[in-house]
């Protein structure tokens, strides 16, 4: 048996007379006994990218929590899954296996990988694009259900231009996921955040290098729990809609609008990668034409499919009402969701002004943000922009931009920007 | 000569079917009339954009798909059915089935409710059922007040299922009238406040509203509801997914003469309510069973039409084997 795959749809579906935009947030569940169990997973490969740039020496601590994190992702391989690993300086190099090919996993391999690691040294420069471009290479010779790679970077994309590095994002779309991970004070958030948007994986920096063994034990974790792989959210919209977009909005906003691939006039696909036992949220946002007062129509069918069969349905409906105490009702995780949107776009905004020299954009955006921030409940969003901005009052969203402020506290509330929290649960009311 | 055991002597000599019952004079064979019905349900194409399909949404411009047609005229000639939208509402979520077998003619009206969400499927599926339930048990040699309790029970039944998994406050919901005509009976069932009238000698309404208003007007003591409100309409008894009511009320008629069983919506007898009134319109100029529905409904729509208008008429007495 593979995932139970289910679906709830929160919208209000009233519009009032001649209302056209119909919003909803769709929550997709996986889940199943059995996600886990070794005999239902699909088969994997993985390749790790790790930075050993001259700058990964400085500190050392960082080229040595690298070593023992690719150790501890080794170990974190099922027997069977394809791996190698790759040092990235300017160009590509194989650790792991010598040649450019993949192994599997057994107990051999997995040693001889570590000790080929525990001889790494940190020295060269930075070209993302070029340890993406192989492990492509690595990927294309593998059968496997799910590709999953973890890069890990401490510096800015110094050595290739902007157009190599979209070029061989460009080729690597689809082909397979891509987690991305930065540590120390160099790394460059927009960059891994597209790494992550582009190949559907996650980016997040690290604060301390001691982090890095969990991080890649986790990202490990979750690509051995997929289960079911290629999974894209199929939407079919009515004749004469138009749609506004289409967004993951949990665990963080990932814009899908443009990411659509025609199935037919009606439908369009988005893709969401490979799914392991955990839930994810949507907003889709559709303009229809408006019918009588009374009418009902069906404003997207919303599924997600995998290999041509279909894990889960649900329809959004749109009905037209005079009555005004129904269809001026705002769905609090419509708002939640469209709040969350606009905190990830305020930030990325802000920041970027504030490196502009903006004070007065920076200032307003940032402020946005913390009001937003502190709206939601979203505190770990509050916390990182509390480092960067002094807030006077955050209801009313009046701050200060920080003289001095550590290069990666930027960064890092820059890449975790897109990390949204769920509406908390109405409590019970006591009794 | 030859001569009908039942009717006797045909007109002429010459004539080779008893003009009666439509036997073959010559070989004895009576005539075996077909279980015939005609249902209001639309065909497969979308009322929105004319797209065919069979998904409860258009698959092309998404509305929801239409169970009954806006306006189906049914015609098995000794029982005829017109059903309209109206005037002011959306779609028309009245439902009509017709239906002639060896021995009489059969109708069910149902008005789903509007204020329920797709209560056309509810209405269409309760119509269909009942005289589905009805002819089986007719066929099979139940009498006309079984036939009639049973086709109501399978009403109910076919009108919780109309129910989706998801609606849970105001599920599909409809009101219910059977009639059976025989050759010596008219046989009336009901829940709700949809109507049969007897249009002939002595014209009478013959079913009692379920609402309050209904039941104090008809002298029966004021049901127990959370509205006490004695002038309320509102139904006390319907069909559908929140009622687990399925026992008709059933009234048996021997009428002293020819005439018509009305059975009708309050589409219908909003504007036009009174026995005698409506038997005078049933007979001004309309000969046939259409005709009278086709009347009945132009002066509901001519009234203004506030709601949709579902009229069956059946002749009486049903002259079994000639019933066409």
């Amino acid at each position: 048996m593979t995932a139970q795959f289910t679906a709830e749809v929160d919208q209000n579906e009233f519009l009032p007379e001649g209302g056209r935009v119909v919003d909803a947030i769709v929550t997709v569940t996986a889940q199943g006994g059995d996600l886990r169990d070794a005999s239902t997973v699909l088969s994997a490969a993985q390749v790790i990218l790790v930075d050993t740039s001259g700058s990964m020496a400085m500190p050392g601590t960082k080229i040595a929590e690298a070593k023992k994190a690719t150790a501890v992702a080794i170990d974190t391989l099922r027997d069977g899954v394809a791996f190698a690993v790759v040092a990235g300086t300017a160009g590509a190099h194989m650790i792991y296996p010598g040649d450019t090919r993949m192994v599997p996993a057994n107990p051999q391999t997995r040693a001889e990988a570590k000790a080929a690691v525990s001889r790494l040294r940190a020295d060269g420069g930075t070209a993302i694009g070029r340890w993406l471009d192989l492990a492509n290479y690595l990927f294309a010779g593998q059968q496997a259900e799910v590709k999953h790679a973890i890069l890990l970077t401490d510096g800015q994309n110094q050595h290739e231009t902007p157009t190599d590095f979209q070029r061989v994002l460009d080729a690597c779309e689809g082909k397979f996921i891509c987690d991305s991970r930065g540590v120390g004070t160099d790394w460059v958030a927009t960059e891994l955040r597209k790494v992550a948007s582009t190949l559907l994986g996650t980016a997040d920096g690290l604060e301390d290098p001691s982090e890095l063994p969990a991080a890649f034990r986790a990202m490990t974790e979750a690509a051995m729990g997929k289960s079911v792989a290629d999974v894209s959210l199929r939407v079919w919209t009515p004749a004469g809609s138009t749609i506004r977009f289409v967004k993951q909005v949990f665990p963080q906003v990932e814009d899908l609008t443009t990411r659509r691939v025609e199935v037919s006039a009606r439908i369009g696909d988005y893709p969401t990668g490979a799914w392991g036992a955990e839930s994810r949220d949507y907003h889709i946002s559709v303009e229809v034409e408006p019918d009588a007062v009374g009418e009902e129509v069906l404003a997207a069918r919303f599924s997600l499919v995998s290999g041509g069969s279909v894990l889960t349905e649900k329809l959004v409906l749109a009905r037209w009402t005079d009555d005004t105490a129904l269809s001026t009702k705002i769905n609090p995780q419509v708002a939640h969701y469209t709040g969350q949107a606009e905190l990830a776009s305020v930030i990325q905004e802000g920041l970027k002004a504030r490196d502009e020299g903006d004070v007065e954009t920076a200032t307003a955006k940032l402020g946005r943000a913390v009001q937003l921030a502190n709206e939601s409940g979203h505190e770990g969003t509050a916390k990182l922009l509390a480092r960067v901005v002094d807030v006077v009052d955050a209801p009313t969203g009046t701050v200060r931009l920080k003289r001095q402020v550590a290069g990666v506290d930027a960064e890092l509330t820059n890449v975790r920007s897109t990390k949204t929290v769920r509406v908390k649960k109405k409590q019970p009311e006591e009794g | 000569m030859r001569s009908c055991p039942e009717h006797g002597a045909p007109s002429s000599p010459e004539h080779r079917f008893c003009e009666v019952c439509g036997r073959n004079l010559v070989t004895g064979e009576t005539v075996v009339v077909p279980t015939v019905s005609l249902s209001s349900r639309a065909g497969l194409v979308c009322t929105g954009c004319g797209e065919s399909g069979t998904e409860p949404y258009c698959d092309n411009c998404g509305r929801r798909r239409s169970v009954g047609r806006d306006h189906a005229e049914l015609d098995l000639s000794a029982v005829a059915a017109v059903t309209d939208r109206g005037r002011r509402r959306p779609r028309n979520e009245d439902a009509v089935v017709i239906a002639r077998y060896d021995g009489g003619l059969v109708s069910v009206v149902c008005d789903g409710v509007s204020t329920s969400t797709r209560s056309d499927a509810a209405s269409h599926g309760a119509a269909e059922a009942g005289v589905a339930a009805i002819l089986d048990a007719l066929t099979t040699g139940a009498d006309p007040v079984e036939a009639t309790s049973l086709g109501a029970h399978a009403a109910a039944k076919a009108a919780r299922a109309a129910a989706g998994p998801e609606e849970s406050d105001t599920p599909p919901s409809c009101t219910y009238v059977s009639g059976i005509v025989t050759p010596d009976a008219v046989t009336v069932g009901w829940i709700g406040d949809s109507r049969a009238y007897w249009l002939g000698p002595e014209p009478a309404c013959l079913t009692i509203d379920d609402s309050i208003a209904g039941q104090l007007a008809a002298g029966r003591p004021a049901p127990d509801t959370v509205d006490p409100d004695p002038s309320s309409r509102a139904l006390i008894r319907w069909l559908g997914a929140d009622s687990t009511d399925a026992e008709p009320q059933v009234v048996t008629l021997g009428p002293a003469g020819e005439g018509r069983l009305l059975l009708c919506s309050d589409g219908l007898y909003h504007y036009l309510s009174d026995p005698t009134e409506l038997t005078a319109a049933a007979t001004r100029n309309q000969t046939s069973p259409i005709e009278v529905a086709r009347h009945l409904t132009a002066v509901a729509l001519q009234g203004g039409g506030h709601d949709n208008i579902a009229v069956a008429v059946l002749s009486f007495p049903a002259l079994g084997g000639s019933a066409a």
